[in-house]
Protein backbone atom coordinates (compact mmCIF):
# COMPACT_ATOMS: atom_id res chain seq x y z
CA UNK A 1 0.00 0.00 0.00
CA UNK A 2 1.07 3.29 -0.40
CA UNK A 3 2.14 4.10 3.42
CA UNK A 4 4.38 0.95 2.88
CA UNK A 5 5.55 2.66 -0.22
CA UNK A 6 6.68 6.47 1.35
CA UNK A 7 7.74 4.22 4.95
CA UNK A 8 10.24 2.95 1.82
CA UNK A 9 11.30 5.95 0.42
CA UNK A 10 11.90 7.55 3.55
CA UNK A 11 14.10 4.73 4.62
CA UNK A 12 16.24 5.51 0.99
CA UNK A 13 16.19 8.77 2.46
CA UNK A 14 18.15 8.38 5.36
CA UNK A 15 20.47 5.68 3.29
CA UNK A 16 20.90 8.31 1.00
CA UNK A 17 21.31 11.42 2.85
CA UNK A 18 24.47 13.72 2.26
CA UNK A 19 23.69 15.06 5.98
CA UNK A 20 26.19 15.50 8.68
CA UNK A 21 24.15 16.70 11.62
CA UNK A 22 20.59 14.69 13.18
CA UNK A 23 18.78 18.19 12.36
CA UNK A 24 20.09 18.20 8.84
CA UNK A 25 18.78 14.82 8.46
CA UNK A 26 15.67 15.53 10.26
CA UNK A 27 14.71 18.69 8.04
CA UNK A 28 15.42 16.25 4.90
CA UNK A 29 13.20 13.53 6.07
CA UNK A 30 10.42 16.20 6.80
CA UNK A 31 10.99 17.35 3.44
CA UNK A 32 10.81 14.40 2.09
CA UNK A 33 7.61 13.43 4.00
CA UNK A 34 6.01 16.90 3.09
CA UNK A 35 6.51 15.85 -0.70
CA UNK A 36 5.25 12.47 -0.42
CA UNK A 37 2.18 13.99 1.73
CA UNK A 38 1.05 16.84 -1.32
CA UNK A 39 1.26 14.32 -4.00
CA UNK A 40 -0.42 11.52 -2.58
CA UNK A 41 -4.16 10.81 -3.49
CA UNK A 42 -4.64 7.76 -1.10
CA UNK A 43 -5.60 8.98 1.86
CA UNK A 44 -4.33 10.06 4.73
CA UNK A 45 -2.46 6.47 5.41
CA UNK A 46 0.60 7.93 3.58
CA UNK A 47 0.57 11.16 6.28
CA UNK A 48 0.05 9.49 9.19
CA UNK A 49 2.83 6.85 8.18
CA UNK A 50 5.37 9.40 7.38
CA UNK A 51 4.46 11.30 10.81
CA UNK A 52 4.86 7.81 12.66
CA UNK A 53 8.00 6.58 10.75
CA UNK A 54 9.26 9.56 11.84
CA UNK A 55 8.79 10.31 15.48
CA UNK A 56 9.75 6.29 16.07
CA UNK A 57 13.05 7.02 14.05
CA UNK A 58 14.78 10.04 15.35
CA UNK A 59 13.14 8.90 19.32
CA UNK A 60 17.17 7.96 20.08
CA UNK A 61 18.99 10.40 17.99
CA UNK A 62 19.80 11.74 20.95
CA UNK A 63 21.80 9.26 22.72
CA UNK A 64 24.83 9.42 20.96
CA UNK A 65 27.53 11.69 20.29
CA UNK A 66 29.04 10.35 17.06
CA UNK A 67 26.97 11.39 13.86
CA UNK A 68 27.50 8.26 12.00
CA UNK A 69 26.62 6.01 14.70
CA UNK A 70 23.41 7.88 15.13
CA UNK A 71 22.97 7.47 11.60
CA UNK A 72 23.36 3.68 12.27
CA UNK A 73 20.81 3.48 14.59
CA UNK A 74 18.32 5.44 13.19
CA UNK A 75 18.80 3.13 9.74
CA UNK A 76 18.60 0.11 11.60
CA UNK A 77 15.07 1.68 13.73
CA UNK A 78 13.42 2.55 10.19
CA UNK A 79 14.22 -0.85 8.79
CA UNK A 80 12.45 -2.25 11.54
CA UNK A 81 9.74 0.06 11.27
CA UNK A 82 9.50 -0.94 7.92
CA UNK A 83 9.35 -4.94 8.63
CA UNK A 84 6.84 -4.14 11.14
CA UNK A 85 4.78 -2.15 8.92
CA UNK A 86 5.10 -5.01 6.22
CA UNK A 87 3.93 -7.49 8.59
CA UNK A 88 1.16 -5.98 10.02
CA UNK A 89 -1.74 -7.04 7.56
CA UNK A 90 -0.29 -10.69 8.41
CA UNK A 91 -0.56 -10.29 12.69
CA UNK A 92 -4.03 -8.76 11.91
CA UNK A 93 -4.90 -11.55 10.30
CA UNK A 94 -3.57 -14.03 13.11
CA UNK A 95 -5.32 -11.71 15.77
CA UNK A 96 -8.08 -11.57 13.75
CA UNK A 97 -9.30 -14.81 12.48
CA UNK A 98 -10.89 -16.11 15.84
CA UNK A 99 -13.22 -13.94 15.70
CA UNK A 100 -14.71 -15.67 12.56
CA UNK A 101 -16.52 -18.69 13.18
CA UNK A 102 -17.61 -21.52 11.05
CA UNK A 103 -21.34 -21.02 10.10
CA UNK A 104 -20.98 -17.03 10.41
CA UNK A 105 -21.97 -14.12 7.77
CA UNK A 106 -19.59 -11.49 7.90
CA UNK A 107 -21.02 -8.58 6.17
CA UNK A 108 -18.29 -5.98 4.58
CA UNK A 109 -18.16 -2.74 2.33
CA UNK A 110 -15.32 -1.36 0.10
CA UNK A 111 -12.19 -3.03 -1.00
CA UNK A 112 -9.41 -3.53 2.08
CA UNK A 113 -6.53 -5.57 1.49
CA UNK A 114 -6.58 -5.99 5.25
CA UNK A 115 -9.89 -7.44 5.38
CA UNK A 116 -9.29 -9.35 2.24
CA UNK A 117 -6.08 -10.80 4.15
CA UNK A 118 -7.88 -11.74 7.54
CA UNK A 119 -10.68 -13.23 5.35
CA UNK A 120 -8.25 -15.46 3.57
CA UNK A 121 -6.41 -16.38 6.36
CA UNK A 122 -9.13 -17.82 7.92
CA UNK A 123 -10.85 -19.35 5.69
CA UNK A 124 -7.56 -20.92 4.05
CA UNK A 125 -5.14 -21.62 7.11
CA UNK A 126 -7.90 -21.93 9.81
CA UNK A 127 -10.20 -23.77 7.87
CA UNK A 128 -12.92 -21.78 8.85
CA UNK A 129 -16.29 -22.28 6.76
CA UNK A 130 -18.10 -18.63 6.68
CA UNK A 131 -19.97 -16.40 3.96
CA UNK A 132 -19.57 -13.33 3.11
CA UNK A 133 -21.84 -10.60 1.82
CA UNK A 134 -20.25 -7.68 0.52
CA UNK A 135 -21.97 -4.21 -0.49
CA UNK A 136 -20.89 -3.13 -3.72
CA UNK A 137 -19.75 -0.22 -2.73
CA UNK A 138 -19.90 2.91 -5.11
CA UNK A 139 -18.24 5.10 -6.03
CA UNK A 140 -15.90 3.08 -7.54
CA UNK A 141 -17.09 -0.68 -6.86
CA UNK A 142 -14.49 -2.26 -5.20
CA UNK A 143 -16.83 -4.03 -3.21
CA UNK A 144 -16.64 -6.45 -6.84
CA UNK A 145 -12.82 -6.47 -6.59
CA UNK A 146 -13.18 -8.25 -3.17
CA UNK A 147 -15.85 -10.76 -4.11
CA UNK A 148 -14.05 -11.78 -7.02
CA UNK A 149 -10.70 -12.24 -4.85
CA UNK A 150 -12.77 -13.93 -2.44
CA UNK A 151 -14.90 -16.42 -4.79
CA UNK A 152 -11.45 -17.54 -6.06
CA UNK A 153 -10.64 -18.57 -2.86
CA UNK A 154 -13.54 -20.98 -2.23
CA UNK A 155 -15.10 -18.66 -0.11
CA UNK A 156 -19.10 -18.44 -0.84
CA UNK A 157 -19.90 -14.29 -1.28
CA UNK A 158 -22.75 -12.79 -2.23
CA UNK A 159 -22.79 -8.95 -3.48
CA UNK A 160 -25.54 -6.80 -2.45
CA UNK A 161 -26.06 -2.81 -3.44
CA UNK A 162 -25.13 -0.50 -0.43
CA UNK A 163 -28.71 0.28 0.03
CA UNK A 164 -29.24 -3.30 1.11
CA UNK A 165 -27.26 -3.38 3.61
CA UNK A 166 -29.82 -2.68 6.52
CA UNK A 167 -31.90 -5.53 4.92
CA UNK A 168 -28.79 -8.05 4.94
CA UNK A 169 -27.82 -7.32 8.70
CA UNK A 170 -30.58 -9.57 9.61
CA UNK A 171 -28.97 -11.91 8.39
CA UNK A 172 -25.77 -11.54 9.19
CA UNK A 173 -23.47 -12.37 12.51
CA UNK A 174 -20.94 -9.07 12.52
CA UNK A 175 -19.17 -6.75 10.20
CA UNK A 176 -15.47 -6.02 9.40
CA UNK A 177 -14.29 -3.41 8.08
CA UNK A 178 -11.25 -1.91 7.06
CA UNK A 179 -10.48 2.17 7.25
CA UNK A 180 -8.05 4.94 5.90
CA UNK A 181 -7.11 6.45 9.20
CA UNK A 182 -7.92 5.36 13.10
CA UNK A 183 -8.40 8.72 14.93
CA UNK A 184 -7.59 9.87 18.53
CA UNK A 185 -10.77 8.80 19.77
CA UNK A 186 -11.14 5.37 18.19
CA UNK A 187 -12.95 6.43 15.37
CA UNK A 188 -12.32 5.98 11.76
CA UNK A 189 -12.15 7.26 8.69
CA UNK A 190 -12.94 5.46 5.65
CA UNK A 191 -14.71 4.22 2.45
CA UNK A 192 -18.12 6.20 2.25
CA UNK A 193 -21.09 3.67 3.59
CA UNK A 194 -18.66 2.81 6.71
CA UNK A 195 -20.44 4.98 8.71
CA UNK A 196 -23.86 3.84 7.59
CA UNK A 197 -22.91 -0.07 8.05
CA UNK A 198 -21.68 1.11 11.43
CA UNK A 199 -25.26 2.61 12.65
CA UNK A 200 -27.38 -0.31 11.23
CA UNK A 201 -24.74 -2.82 13.02
CA UNK A 202 -25.18 -1.21 16.61
CA UNK A 203 -29.75 -0.75 15.49
CA UNK A 204 -29.46 -4.50 14.99
CA UNK A 205 -27.18 -5.23 18.11
CA UNK A 206 -24.39 -6.88 15.95
CA UNK A 207 -20.59 -6.79 16.27
CA UNK A 208 -19.16 -3.80 14.24
CA UNK A 209 -15.35 -4.66 13.98
CA UNK A 210 -12.37 -2.46 11.99
CA UNK A 211 -9.18 -4.51 10.32
CA UNK A 212 -6.59 -1.92 10.24
CA UNK A 213 -2.79 -0.88 10.60
CA UNK A 214 -1.34 0.95 13.46
CA UNK A 215 0.82 2.97 10.81
CA UNK A 216 -2.77 4.68 10.07
CA UNK A 217 -3.39 6.02 13.37
CA UNK A 218 -3.42 9.62 13.10
CA UNK A 219 -3.80 12.57 15.83
CA UNK A 220 -6.56 14.22 14.53
CA UNK A 221 -9.79 14.53 16.68
CA UNK A 222 -12.70 15.02 14.01
CA UNK A 223 -16.26 15.84 15.81
CA UNK A 224 -18.26 15.47 13.02
CA UNK A 225 -18.88 14.65 9.61
CA UNK A 226 -17.80 18.08 8.31
CA UNK A 227 -14.45 17.88 9.70
CA UNK A 228 -13.37 15.43 7.57
CA UNK A 229 -14.15 17.07 4.53
CA UNK A 230 -10.31 18.24 4.40
CA UNK A 231 -9.50 14.64 3.97
CA UNK A 232 -12.00 14.13 1.13
CA UNK A 233 -10.30 15.72 -1.90
CA UNK A 234 -13.55 17.76 -2.07
CA UNK A 235 -16.52 16.36 -2.44
CA UNK A 236 -16.48 15.79 -6.31
CA UNK A 237 -19.31 16.96 -8.65
CA UNK A 238 -20.36 15.06 -11.75
CA UNK A 239 -21.29 16.74 -14.88
CA UNK A 240 -25.54 16.80 -15.10
CA UNK A 241 -25.83 14.67 -18.24
CA UNK A 242 -26.29 17.29 -21.26
CA UNK A 243 -29.15 15.60 -22.78
CA UNK A 244 -31.70 16.88 -19.88
CA UNK A 245 -30.86 19.96 -18.56
CA UNK A 246 -31.56 20.79 -15.14
CA UNK A 247 -35.39 21.61 -15.18
CA UNK A 248 -35.16 24.78 -13.05
CA UNK A 249 -32.27 26.12 -15.51
CA UNK A 250 -35.50 29.51 -15.67
CA UNK A 251 -34.77 30.14 -12.26
CA UNK A 252 -31.16 29.86 -12.46
CA UNK A 253 -30.08 27.33 -10.40
CA UNK A 254 -28.50 23.63 -11.28
CA UNK A 255 -28.82 20.55 -9.84
CA UNK A 256 -26.50 20.12 -7.13
CA UNK A 257 -24.30 16.20 -6.91
CA UNK A 258 -22.16 15.67 -3.91
CA UNK A 259 -20.25 12.48 -3.71
CA UNK A 260 -18.18 12.14 -1.09
CA UNK A 261 -15.67 9.09 -1.00
CA UNK A 262 -14.99 8.91 3.16
CA UNK A 263 -16.66 9.17 6.32
CA UNK A 264 -16.00 9.59 9.97
CA UNK A 265 -16.95 6.55 12.00
CA UNK A 266 -17.31 7.75 15.67
CA UNK A 267 -15.55 5.20 18.48
CA UNK A 268 -19.20 4.37 20.27
CA UNK A 269 -20.18 2.38 16.75
CA UNK A 270 -17.18 0.33 16.67
CA UNK A 271 -16.78 -2.97 18.84
CA UNK A 272 -13.08 -3.85 18.18
CA UNK A 273 -10.12 -2.34 16.05
CA UNK A 274 -8.20 -5.81 15.13
CA UNK A 275 -4.58 -4.10 14.90
CA UNK A 276 -1.03 -5.35 14.99
CA UNK A 277 -0.56 -3.57 18.48
CA UNK A 278 -3.26 -5.84 19.26
CA UNK A 279 -7.32 -6.25 19.29
CA UNK A 280 -8.22 -2.78 21.46
CA UNK A 281 -11.15 -1.32 22.17
CA UNK A 282 -11.87 2.37 20.57
CA UNK A 283 -10.69 3.80 23.99
CA UNK A 284 -7.72 1.99 23.66
CA UNK A 285 -6.35 3.27 20.44
CA UNK A 286 -5.64 6.81 22.55
CA UNK A 287 -3.33 5.00 24.72
CA UNK A 288 -1.45 3.25 21.77
CA UNK A 289 -1.69 6.66 19.83
CA UNK A 290 0.07 8.56 23.42
CA UNK A 291 2.77 5.04 23.50
CA UNK A 292 3.25 5.48 19.77
CA UNK A 293 3.48 9.58 19.13
CA UNK A 294 5.87 9.88 22.92
CA UNK B 1 -28.01 38.84 55.66
CA UNK B 2 -27.94 35.96 58.94
CA UNK B 3 -28.45 32.37 57.64
CA UNK B 4 -32.12 32.66 58.29
CA UNK B 5 -33.28 28.76 57.06
CA UNK B 6 -30.87 26.42 56.85
CA UNK B 7 -32.77 23.56 53.56
CA UNK B 8 -32.02 20.53 54.63
CA UNK B 9 -30.53 19.50 51.22
CA UNK B 10 -28.11 21.91 51.70
CA UNK B 11 -27.32 21.53 55.24
CA UNK B 12 -24.04 20.14 54.87
CA UNK B 13 -22.73 22.93 52.90
CA UNK B 14 -21.18 25.87 54.40
CA UNK B 15 -23.67 27.90 54.84
CA UNK B 16 -24.19 32.33 53.26
CA UNK B 17 -23.69 34.79 55.98
CA UNK B 18 -22.41 37.88 54.30
CA UNK B 19 -22.44 39.81 57.44
CA UNK B 20 -20.09 37.25 58.58
CA UNK B 21 -17.40 38.38 56.44
CA UNK B 22 -17.48 42.27 56.38
CA UNK B 23 -16.95 42.17 60.24
CA UNK B 24 -14.25 39.30 60.07
CA UNK B 25 -11.61 41.74 59.43
CA UNK B 26 -12.23 43.56 62.37
CA UNK B 27 -12.23 40.22 64.25
CA UNK B 28 -9.24 39.44 63.58
CA UNK B 29 -6.91 43.03 63.61
CA UNK B 30 -3.66 42.62 63.45
CA UNK B 31 -3.60 39.26 62.22
CA UNK B 32 -5.00 39.67 58.68
CA UNK B 33 -2.66 41.26 56.48
CA UNK B 34 -4.33 44.45 54.24
CA UNK B 35 -4.01 43.06 50.92
CA UNK B 36 -5.67 40.00 52.18
CA UNK B 37 -8.26 41.94 54.01
CA UNK B 38 -9.42 43.78 51.03
CA UNK B 39 -9.16 40.41 48.74
CA UNK B 40 -11.80 38.97 51.27
CA UNK B 41 -14.07 42.34 50.97
CA UNK B 42 -13.97 41.97 47.52
CA UNK B 43 -14.39 38.29 47.31
CA UNK B 44 -17.60 38.98 49.74
CA UNK B 45 -19.00 41.30 47.20
CA UNK B 46 -18.34 39.55 44.45
CA UNK B 47 -16.37 42.14 42.69
CA UNK B 48 -13.69 39.62 41.55
CA UNK B 49 -15.75 36.96 39.26
CA UNK B 50 -13.90 33.68 37.82
CA UNK B 51 -12.05 31.02 38.38
CA UNK B 52 -8.51 32.72 37.14
CA UNK B 53 -9.26 36.01 38.16
CA UNK B 54 -9.92 34.52 41.57
CA UNK B 55 -7.05 32.53 41.75
CA UNK B 56 -4.54 34.74 40.33
CA UNK B 57 -5.82 37.93 42.86
CA UNK B 58 -5.23 35.61 45.60
CA UNK B 59 -1.86 34.48 44.62
CA UNK B 60 -1.13 37.97 44.37
CA UNK B 61 -2.32 38.77 47.67
CA UNK B 62 -0.18 36.17 49.22
CA UNK B 63 2.87 37.86 47.70
CA UNK B 64 1.99 40.90 49.30
CA UNK B 65 1.62 38.98 52.80
CA UNK B 66 5.21 37.29 51.79
CA UNK B 67 6.78 40.43 51.27
CA UNK B 68 5.90 41.94 54.44
CA UNK B 69 6.83 38.50 56.41
CA UNK B 70 9.38 38.48 58.94
CA UNK B 71 11.17 35.59 59.82
CA UNK B 72 11.02 35.49 63.65
CA UNK B 73 14.60 35.34 65.24
CA UNK B 74 13.50 31.53 66.76
CA UNK B 75 11.74 30.17 63.87
CA UNK B 76 12.64 29.27 60.52
CA UNK B 77 11.05 30.27 57.34
CA UNK B 78 9.92 27.04 56.14
CA UNK B 79 7.74 26.30 59.16
CA UNK B 80 6.93 29.88 60.43
CA UNK B 81 5.07 30.90 57.53
CA UNK B 82 3.03 28.32 56.72
CA UNK B 83 1.66 29.06 60.25
CA UNK B 84 1.32 32.20 59.11
CA UNK B 85 -0.23 31.72 56.18
CA UNK B 86 -3.09 29.69 57.39
CA UNK B 87 -5.36 32.50 59.15
CA UNK B 88 -4.59 34.54 55.84
CA UNK B 89 -6.22 31.41 54.09
CA UNK B 90 -8.83 30.92 56.78
CA UNK B 91 -10.72 34.18 56.57
CA UNK B 92 -10.34 34.33 53.01
CA UNK B 93 -11.96 30.89 52.96
CA UNK B 94 -14.88 32.66 55.65
CA UNK B 95 -15.46 35.23 53.26
CA UNK B 96 -15.73 33.36 50.62
CA UNK B 97 -15.14 29.23 50.13
CA UNK B 98 -11.93 28.56 48.04
CA UNK B 99 -12.48 26.86 44.61
CA UNK B 100 -11.02 23.57 43.57
CA UNK B 101 -8.47 25.63 41.82
CA UNK B 102 -7.72 27.75 44.23
CA UNK B 103 -6.86 24.83 46.67
CA UNK B 104 -4.49 23.09 44.54
CA UNK B 105 -2.91 26.44 44.59
CA UNK B 106 -2.57 26.60 48.03
CA UNK B 107 -1.08 23.15 48.17
CA UNK B 108 1.11 24.19 45.90
CA UNK B 109 2.08 27.08 47.39
CA UNK B 110 2.86 25.14 50.79
CA UNK B 111 4.53 22.78 49.55
CA UNK B 112 6.60 25.40 47.74
CA UNK B 113 7.06 27.10 51.26
CA UNK B 114 8.06 23.91 52.97
CA UNK B 115 11.07 23.65 50.33
CA UNK B 116 12.52 26.85 50.57
CA UNK B 117 16.56 26.15 50.58
CA UNK B 118 17.40 26.74 53.83
CA UNK B 119 20.19 28.29 53.47
CA UNK B 120 18.28 31.41 51.91
CA UNK B 121 18.60 34.63 54.25
CA UNK B 122 14.89 36.28 54.59
CA UNK B 123 15.28 38.12 51.58
CA UNK B 124 16.96 35.79 49.42
CA UNK B 125 13.94 33.48 50.45
CA UNK B 126 10.59 35.75 49.79
CA UNK B 127 12.32 36.75 46.69
CA UNK B 128 12.31 33.16 45.78
CA UNK B 129 8.90 32.72 46.69
CA UNK B 130 7.55 35.62 44.88
CA UNK B 131 9.43 34.77 42.20
CA UNK B 132 8.15 31.25 41.81
CA UNK B 133 4.57 32.37 42.48
CA UNK B 134 4.98 34.74 39.45
CA UNK B 135 5.96 31.82 37.50
CA UNK B 136 3.11 29.50 38.87
CA UNK B 137 0.39 32.36 37.50
CA UNK B 138 2.15 32.68 34.66
CA UNK B 139 2.86 29.10 33.35
CA UNK B 140 -0.07 27.48 35.20
CA UNK B 141 -2.68 30.08 34.49
CA UNK B 142 -1.92 32.64 31.86
CA UNK B 143 -0.02 30.64 29.25
CA UNK B 144 -1.98 27.19 29.48
CA UNK B 145 -5.27 29.66 28.56
CA UNK B 146 -3.02 30.84 25.49
CA UNK B 147 -2.65 27.43 24.89
CA UNK B 148 -5.83 26.53 25.02
CA UNK B 149 -6.83 29.44 23.23
CA UNK B 150 -5.26 28.11 20.20
CA UNK B 151 -5.63 24.85 20.76
CA UNK B 152 -9.51 25.39 20.56
CA UNK B 153 -9.08 27.95 18.13
CA UNK B 154 -8.07 25.06 15.72
CA UNK B 155 -11.60 23.40 16.41
CA UNK B 156 -13.47 25.67 15.13
CA UNK B 157 -14.31 26.43 11.42
CA UNK B 158 -15.72 28.82 9.07
CA UNK B 159 -19.34 28.55 9.62
CA UNK B 160 -19.57 27.25 13.18
CA UNK B 161 -22.28 28.18 15.38
CA UNK B 162 -20.75 28.07 19.01
CA UNK B 163 -22.85 28.03 22.23
CA UNK B 164 -21.43 28.96 25.31
CA UNK B 165 -22.35 29.68 28.60
CA UNK B 166 -21.90 32.23 31.27
CA UNK B 167 -18.74 34.23 31.29
CA UNK B 168 -15.83 32.03 30.71
CA UNK B 169 -12.28 33.65 30.43
CA UNK B 170 -11.13 30.66 28.22
CA UNK B 171 -13.85 30.82 26.15
CA UNK B 172 -12.81 34.45 25.53
CA UNK B 173 -9.98 33.64 24.56
CA UNK B 174 -10.65 30.52 22.07
CA UNK B 175 -12.96 33.34 20.21
CA UNK B 176 -10.04 36.10 19.68
CA UNK B 177 -7.63 33.43 19.13
CA UNK B 178 -9.99 31.98 16.41
CA UNK B 179 -11.05 35.69 15.09
CA UNK B 180 -7.03 36.02 14.44
CA UNK B 181 -6.99 32.98 12.50
CA UNK B 182 -9.65 34.58 10.34
CA UNK B 183 -12.28 32.00 10.99
CA UNK B 184 -15.92 33.21 10.40
CA UNK B 185 -18.15 32.01 13.10
CA UNK B 186 -21.33 32.98 15.15
CA UNK B 187 -21.29 32.72 19.05
CA UNK B 188 -24.16 32.48 21.36
CA UNK B 189 -23.69 33.28 24.36
CA UNK B 190 -26.15 31.92 26.73
CA UNK B 191 -26.98 33.17 30.33
CA UNK B 192 -28.48 32.68 33.48
CA UNK B 193 -30.01 34.54 36.70
CA UNK B 194 -29.19 36.16 39.27
CA UNK B 195 -25.39 36.64 38.10
CA UNK B 196 -25.95 37.22 34.67
CA UNK B 197 -22.11 36.54 33.83
CA UNK B 198 -22.98 35.80 30.33
CA UNK B 199 -23.13 39.98 29.77
CA UNK B 200 -19.37 40.15 30.09
CA UNK B 201 -18.38 37.75 27.48
CA UNK B 202 -21.00 38.88 25.08
CA UNK B 203 -19.87 42.76 25.50
CA UNK B 204 -16.33 41.38 24.94
CA UNK B 205 -16.72 39.99 22.58
CA UNK B 206 -18.85 42.75 21.07
CA UNK B 207 -15.88 44.44 20.99
CA UNK B 208 -13.42 42.00 19.95
CA UNK B 209 -15.49 41.69 16.56
CA UNK B 210 -17.10 38.44 16.94
CA UNK B 211 -20.93 37.95 15.50
CA UNK B 212 -22.32 37.55 18.47
CA UNK B 213 -25.84 36.89 20.06
CA UNK B 214 -27.29 36.64 23.70
CA UNK B 215 -29.80 34.23 24.92
CA UNK B 216 -30.98 32.99 28.04
CA UNK B 217 -31.51 29.36 29.50
CA UNK B 218 -35.12 28.98 28.38
CA UNK B 219 -33.71 29.13 24.77
CA UNK B 220 -31.67 26.61 24.83
CA UNK B 221 -33.85 24.41 22.74
CA UNK B 222 -33.91 26.65 20.35
CA UNK B 223 -30.63 27.38 19.98
CA UNK B 224 -28.93 24.23 20.23
CA UNK B 225 -30.84 23.04 16.82
CA UNK B 226 -28.48 25.67 15.41
CA UNK B 227 -25.59 24.71 17.42
CA UNK B 228 -22.95 23.20 15.49
CA UNK B 229 -20.70 22.88 18.78
CA UNK B 230 -20.68 23.82 22.40
CA UNK B 231 -17.43 25.73 23.89
CA UNK B 232 -17.57 26.10 27.78
CA UNK B 233 -15.27 27.49 30.63
CA UNK B 234 -14.72 25.20 33.79
CA UNK B 235 -13.53 25.45 37.29
CA UNK B 236 -12.67 21.78 37.90
CA UNK B 237 -11.82 18.19 35.92
CA UNK B 238 -12.35 15.71 38.42
CA UNK B 239 -10.77 12.26 37.94
CA UNK B 240 -13.26 10.67 36.29
CA UNK B 241 -13.47 13.84 33.69
CA UNK B 242 -16.24 15.02 35.31
CA UNK B 243 -16.48 18.48 35.19
CA UNK B 244 -17.51 20.96 37.43
CA UNK B 245 -18.62 24.17 35.99
CA UNK B 246 -20.68 27.63 36.76
CA UNK B 247 -24.60 26.14 37.55
CA UNK B 248 -26.18 25.63 34.27
CA UNK B 249 -23.28 24.02 32.44
CA UNK B 250 -25.18 20.51 32.67
CA UNK B 251 -28.16 21.91 31.30
CA UNK B 252 -26.46 22.60 28.35
CA UNK B 253 -24.16 20.19 27.71
CA UNK B 254 -27.16 17.82 28.41
CA UNK B 255 -28.92 19.35 25.88
CA UNK B 256 -26.04 19.43 23.44
CA UNK B 257 -26.12 15.89 23.61
CA UNK B 258 -29.47 15.52 22.82
CA UNK B 259 -29.09 17.15 19.89
CA UNK B 260 -25.61 15.29 18.68
CA UNK B 261 -23.57 18.78 19.13
CA UNK B 262 -20.09 18.18 20.23
CA UNK B 263 -19.52 19.21 23.95
CA UNK B 264 -15.87 21.26 24.29
CA UNK B 265 -14.63 22.07 27.99
CA UNK B 266 -11.49 24.28 28.14
CA UNK B 267 -9.29 23.50 31.30
CA UNK B 268 -6.54 24.17 32.40
CA UNK B 269 -4.27 21.78 34.21
CA UNK B 270 -4.35 23.27 37.60
CA UNK B 271 -7.99 22.74 38.19
CA UNK B 272 -7.39 19.02 37.44
CA UNK B 273 -8.33 17.42 40.92
CA UNK B 274 -7.72 14.10 42.42
CA UNK B 275 -11.03 13.41 43.17
CA UNK B 276 -14.81 12.42 42.04
CA UNK B 277 -18.21 13.96 43.30
CA UNK B 278 -21.09 11.61 42.61
CA UNK B 279 -23.36 14.38 42.28
CA UNK B 280 -23.33 18.21 42.72
CA UNK B 281 -24.65 18.75 45.92
CA UNK B 282 -22.25 16.97 47.87
CA UNK B 283 -19.71 19.56 47.65
CA UNK B 284 -20.48 22.99 46.43
CA UNK B 285 -20.81 26.70 47.21
CA UNK B 286 -24.26 28.68 48.51
CA UNK B 287 -25.08 32.12 47.37
CA UNK B 288 -27.21 34.73 48.44
CA UNK B 289 -30.52 33.60 48.15
CA UNK B 290 -31.59 37.29 48.12
CA UNK B 291 -30.55 37.85 44.22
CA UNK B 292 -33.39 35.25 43.69
CA UNK B 293 -36.36 36.97 44.07
CA UNK B 294 -36.71 40.92 44.86
CA UNK B 295 -39.77 41.61 47.47
CA UNK B 296 -40.85 44.99 47.64
CA UNK B 297 -44.25 44.70 49.39
CA UNK B 298 -43.64 43.93 53.31
CA UNK B 299 -46.26 41.19 53.36
CA UNK B 300 -44.18 39.70 50.55
CA UNK B 301 -41.12 40.47 52.36
CA UNK B 302 -42.65 38.50 55.66
CA UNK B 303 -43.74 35.23 53.32
CA UNK B 304 -40.36 34.95 51.51
CA UNK B 305 -38.29 35.03 55.12
CA UNK B 306 -40.70 32.63 57.07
Amino acid sequence: PAAIAAIKVLLEVIQKSPATTIMGLQIELQTAADSLKEHQTEGISVASGCELFMRFVTRTALENAEYEECKKRILSRGEFFRDHSTRARAKIAELGSPFLRDGHIVLTTGFSRVVLNLLLHAAMHMKRLFEVVVADSQPGGPGLQLAQRLVEAGIPVTVIDESAVAVAMERADMALVGAEGVVENGGVISKIGTYQMAIVCQASRKPFYIAVESFKFVRQYPLNQRDIVAFDGLARRLSVDAAKPAASKAKGIEMEYERRTRDYTPPKYITLLFTDLGVLTPSAVSDELIKLYY
Amino acid sequence: TGVQKVVALFAHLPQYEREKCISLPAQHAGQIHPAVATLGLQYAEGAIQGANARCIAMLTAFKAFISDYETPATKTLNRDLEARLRPQIQYLVDCRPVGINMGNAIKWLKARIAKVPPHLDDGAAKAYLCSEIDGYISERIVLASSAIAELGASTIQDGDVVVTFAAAHTVEQICRAALALGRKFKVIVLDARPQWDGRRLWARLVEAGADVSYAGLHALAHVMRRATKVVMGSHACLSNGAVVARAGSALVALSAAGANVPVLVACETYKFAERVMLDSICSNELGDPDDLIQVRRREGERLWRG
